[in-house]
């Protein structure tokens, strides 16, 4: 019995991003978006959800690039030669949050 | 090296500005790379590449030098190159156009340091922006 | 019907009957009083029946003769007193009359007996009546011989413009038959010319076929020349890719001597060999890519040259394009003059014959023509005279206008009546003239075809004076016109001092437009009859007929 691939590939905004398996709670199908719902309570969007990895092999975000980016990320890889964010699912970047909807009229009153 | 020593360091381009960096610190040149952006991210970090399958995090050295914008790059290139004090770490730069490897002598580089640049240095007819690449470490 | 003199004379001749019958009485009492005193009757009877019976006849006459012949006394006078006002009456309405004025007072046809009263307001209703109908009548034989005397002139005018053209018309037709003489000899010299060009035409066809020929090949290696460039400039881009792959060679090798400069310092005293080497590629880089950008400027001047010759062969191969459709069709037309040139001898010919017989019929035609100007200058004299009696009659018609205007009566094309009427509003205002430039405005606006109004006081001196805008646009006055001089000396002020009555004068030009123009001047009366001044105003004729 093999174990499950520790990495969900999914991509947002042209980017792609990896978070661990173990953390994702619930997968909710969207249009235009998916929602992920994290075992932590976070809810994430992904433009595609591409499927599960196993040969992600992890580098440290450069230290001296962190001025430059402030999120939280749990680093870099590469995926089939293109380069990987990894997503600490303790805390999400902002650029994977869900993004609301347009208030209808009247919602402000409300 | 940054006394009466002479160094070897290699020029470009980078926007209007000529630079020159140690040799020792540039491990490879290589030609433009595709760039993937970091949503969230400075302008200084130009994006993220594959480079023989290590990820990278290439930074606008135009950006880094706050250089003017100079003429459209014919040939862009990337460097690599090691930042840092003790831990080194590789990240990239994106530069317009190669320049030539020099001599440089320490004390010769003139004018107040300050962050990634160590002082101007003569260089022929003109003057080439010496960078310490050290300076770029990390921030812990 | 018995009058009231008739009634009093008849009770004047009842009271002197009555008076001799009394005095017959008187006589007849006397007799018998001297009868009983002759008698010797009683004397006391005598002189009682003497007294009494004289009282009595006396108190009869005072009462029955004397008073009644005193009342029927006044009576008379009255009617006396009565029939010199009626005179009087009588005598102002037939002043009225004489100057015109059919516009009678009531106080003064009050004054007159019924009968007179309604025999002339019948009289002046008759000829208000039948001075109106004059009026009209003259106004349209006025407009009407106004406007045949502009048609007549028209017209003869016309028939003047069409005389002289008639004469340019003998004029081109002589000139027509002499230049049909001339053609008739040019056709027979060109009949004669068409046969030798005939013969010097067949050369010219054979130079312009050669032309032809010429131009064709010329234009065949021009399009030839344009091949080639066009090649050049495609070799010429191709040389341009071949510059920027030797560019990116130069690039990737100049990447490459860094990268093999980087391994040699790496390697150290190892790698110090190798670094020159990389620095002799680096060099080469260089000159490789120096070298790709000399060729490119070289390049860059070549393909202007390209360009340029380009759009000159592009040129050149539409000129040659074009000088070869001119000399076809100099060649076409070289052709049709040939065949032309042949009908042209018989066409000449025919002319020549042709133009003889036109020269006859043009002499004949002239003739005609000749004839025809004189009846067109006859009609044009005539209507000419005929013009000239319109514009007689359209005068005339004026002239019995104004003779009609002689007389004032109550309508509003009476001028004189209007004008009384005018005057008689500012008889209410006579006391020191206030706001009378406004009222002579006001009357001006009232009255379009007036040209000037003004008023001068019973002296004759200027109080007021306005121009209409219609005939003035900077309500300039009239030379020699100016408020407070002095004008009883004019001949409307005189008639109007003279006759108490509104008057008009004969037509004269006006001051102010040049114009045919005349003036109505009536009296300003107040409430006692004095006369405070005298309005006048200078009608302009053609605007007053208009209207």
């Amino acid at each position: 019995m093999s174990r499950p691939p520790p990495w969900l590939l999914l991509r947002r905004h042209g980017v792609l991003w990896a978070l661990p398996h173990a953390a994702l709670g619930e997968l909710s199908a969207r249009r235009p978006a998916t929602t992920l719902e994290l075992r932590g309570g976070a809810t994430l969007e992904a433009d595609e959800v591409l499927g599960l990895a196993a040969e992600i092999e992890p580098r440290p975000f450069p230290r001296c690039a962190r001025r430059f980016y402030r999120d939280t990320v749990a680093g870099l890889a590469v995926w089939r030669r293109q380069p990987v964010v990894l997503v600490d699912p303790g805390s999400a970047p902002p650029s994977l949050a869900v993004e609301k909807e347009n208030p209808v009229n009247g919602d402000e009153i409300r | 090296m940054w006394d009466d020593e002479a160094f070897k360091a290699l020029t470009v381009r980078a926007g209007d500005a000529w630079c020159a960096m140690p040799l020792p610190r540039v491990r490879r040149v290589i030609k433009s790379l595709k760039l993937h952006p970091l949503p969230g991210a400075g302008p200084e970090i130009a994006g993220l590449a594959e480079v023989d399958g290590e990820p990278l995090v290439i930074l606008s050295l135009e950006r880094l030098i706050e250089a003017p914008p100079g003429p459209a790059a014919e040939f862009p290139i990337t460097l690599l190159v090691e930042v840092g004090g003790a831990a080194r770490e590789v990240v990239g730069l994106a530069a317009d156009q190669p320049g030539d490897i020099v001599y440089l002598v320490g004390s010769a580089i003139a004018g107040p340091s300050r962050g990634l640049i160590r002082g101007e240095a003569r260089l022929g007819r003109g003057l080439v922006r010496v960078l310490d690449l050290a300076a770029l470490g990390g921030e812990d | 019907m018995a009058t009231k003199f008739d009634d009093a004379s008849g009770r004047l001749e009842r009271l002197n009957v009555l008076g001799m019958i009394l005095a017959f009485g008187w006589f007849l009492l006397s007799l018998a009083v001297l009868v009983v005193g002759l008698a010797g009757w009683a004397e006391k009877l005598t002189a009682l029946l003497s007294f009494f019976t004289s009282a009595a006849l006396l108190a009869g006459y005072v009462l029955a003769v004397l008073l009644p012949q005193r009342r029927v006394s006044e009576e008379l006078r009255a009617i006396d007193a009565e029939a010199v006002d009626q005179r009087a009456a009588m005598l102002e309405i037939l002043r009225r009359l004489r100057l015109g004025d059919l516009v009678m007072p009531a106080s003064e046809l009050a004054r007159l007996p019924d009968f007179l009263d309604d025999g002339i307001r019948a009289t002046t209703a008759a000829l208000t009546s039948q001075i109106q109908r004059i009026q009209e009548r003259s106004l349209e034989v006025a407009v009407i011989g106004g406007e045949v005397q502009s048609t007549s002139a028209d017209l003869a005018s016309g028939f003047s413009q069409q005389s002289a053209a008639v004469v340019e018309i003998t004029a081109t037709i002589e000139e027509l038959a002499r230049t049909a003489a001339q053609i008739s000899q040019n056709a027979e010299r060109q009949a004669q010319l068409a046969d030798l060009a005939e013969t010097e035409g067949d050369t010219g066809a054979e130079a312009v076929k050669a032309a032809v020929a010429g131009i064709n090949g010329l234009s065949q290696r021009i399009a030839s020349i344009a091949q080639r460039t066009d090649g050049l400039d495609s070799r010429s881009k191709e040389i341009y890719r071949i510059l920027d792959l030797i560019s990116e060679i130069a690039h990737d090798t100049h990447i490459l001597s860094l990268n093999a400069a980087i391994e040699a310092e790496t390697a150290g005293e190892h790698g110090r060999r190798f670094a020159v080497v990389a620095e002799e590629v680096r060099r080469l880089a260089h000159r490789a890519r120096e070298s790709a950008q000399s060729v490119r400027a070289h390049l860059e001047e070549f393909s202007g040259a390209i360009r340029s010759t380009v759009v000159a062969t592009e040129e050149g191969s539409k000129e040659a394009a074009q000088v070869l459709r001119q000399a076809q069709a100099a060649q076409g037309a070289i052709e049709e003059l040939r065949g032309a040139i042949g009908a042209t001898s018989v066409a000449a010919q025919e002319i020549s014959l042709a133009t003889k017989e036109q020269r006859t019929a043009s002499d004949q035609v002239a003739v005609t023509i000749k004839e025809v100007r004189e009846v067109i200058q006859r009609m044009a004299d005539a209507l000419r005279n005929f013009s000239k009696t319109a514009r007689n009659l359209n005068e005339l018609a004026l002239a019995i206008q104004l003779v009609s205007q002689a007389f004032r009566f109550a309508a509003g094309r009476s001028l004189k009546h209007v004008f009384q009427e005018r005057a008689s509003e500012l008889a209410v205002k006579s006391e020191g003239w206030e706001g009378i430039d406004s009222e002579l405005r006001d009357l001006l606006s009232r009255s379009p075809y007036v040209e000037f109004c003004y008023l001068v006081d019973a002296d004759g001196t200027l109080v007021a004076c306005t121009t209409s805008p219609e005939w003035s646009h900077d309500e300039r006055l009239p030379e020699g016109v100016e408020v407070g001089k002095n004008y009883s000396d004019r001949p409307w002020f005189k008639t109007v001092q003279q006759t108490r009555s509104p008057t008009i004068t004969p037509l004269y030009e006006s001051l102010l437009t040049s114009q045919q123009c005349f003036t109505v001047a009536a009296p300003v009366l107040t409430a006692d009859g004095r006369q405070a001044g005298v309005l006048g105003a200078d009608v302009n004729l053609t605007s007053w007929i208009r209207i």
